[in-house]
């Protein structure tokens, strides 16, 4: 049930009433892109197979669903957009630790939740999803430094409200992986 | 569960190429080291159980993230 809201037709028009459960926004369904996570996530260990899905209307994000479990959803975000606040690297050794080479093409993204008794969205800067863009395999490392929290409350950036942090058209990591799978594709 | 007793400066082994040496032990602590391949991940567990519930978590809300919310962030 939870997916069939979640699946929402992506040509629907902005008159569509909205369901009454499920994330209110418009995903294109024919669009995700297929990622395995060798490992799981922790929590989900057992899943493997996930999709990852553009927001249409929210370049920022995206979404990442269980192919075999459609409740194990997660919103993403592009930290990208807020990385002048939040600077989060990720140490070449961690990238060895999921056999990633260093020369390997990643993107970046955190999980976000909504954080009910806070009221607010946050971000889990410690334990970040890092993708494969050419291998489009998945991974949740834990960083070592205990510095960075596991429930960033995220602050709307009033002050940049006249320049928007992205332009229409303007990369996100879920386009570079479009882009790589383009690529790869076009290759073989 | 296997229960092993070893005295500081002794280690043991699990598998072939995953070692656990104790260091030291003091005031109810135990030091250990862990010597192992590059692709295993080593974290003190109540992190990685934090990162699991934080997942379930974030999972559980994903339903009523609204475009208000995500509006605030375009």
């Amino acid at each position: 049930m939870e997916n069939e809201s979640m699946m929402q037709q992506p040509n629907s028009s902005p008159q569509t009433p909205k369901p009454e459960k499920g994330p209110q926004f418009r995903i294109d369904a024919e669009q995700g892109i297929a990622i395995e996570f060798p490992g799981g996530i922790p929590g989900f260990e057992e899943l493997h197979h996930y999709h990852l899905f553009e927001l249409l209307d929210y370049p920022h994000f995206a979404f990442l669903v269980a192919d075999d479990a459609s409740h194990v959803a997660m919103l993403l975000l592009d930290p990208k957009v807020i990385s002048q606040k939040i600077e989060v690297t990720v140490p070449p050794e961690k990238l060895t630790q999921i056999s990633l080479s260093q020369e390997e093409k990643i993107c970046t993204f955190f999980i976000l939740r909504l954080n009910h008794s806070l009221g607010k969205l946050t971000a889990n800067l410690r334990a970040p999803i890092i993708v494969s863009t050419e291998q489009k395999t998945g991974y949740q490392v834990i960083l070592d430094d205990e510095s960075l929290p596991i429930s960033y409350p995220l602050v709307p950036d009033t002050s940049s409200a006249s320049a928007p942090t992205s332009t229409p058209g303007q990369e996100n990591s879920f386009t570079t992986i479009k882009q790589a799978t383009r690529t790869s594709n076009g290759e073989r | 569960m296997l229960v092993l007793t070893r005295k500081a400066g002794e280690s043991f082994r699990i598998g072939t190429n995953v070692i656990i040496s104790v260091i030291k032990t003091s005031s109810g602590q135990v030091k250990l080291g862990v010597v192992a391949p590059e692709n295993i991940a080593v974290h003190r567990e109540e992190i990685y159980q934090k990162i699991r519930e934080e997942n379930q978590a974030a999972t559980a809300a994903s339903g009523s993230f609204s475009t208000e919310i995500l509006g605030q962030f375009l």
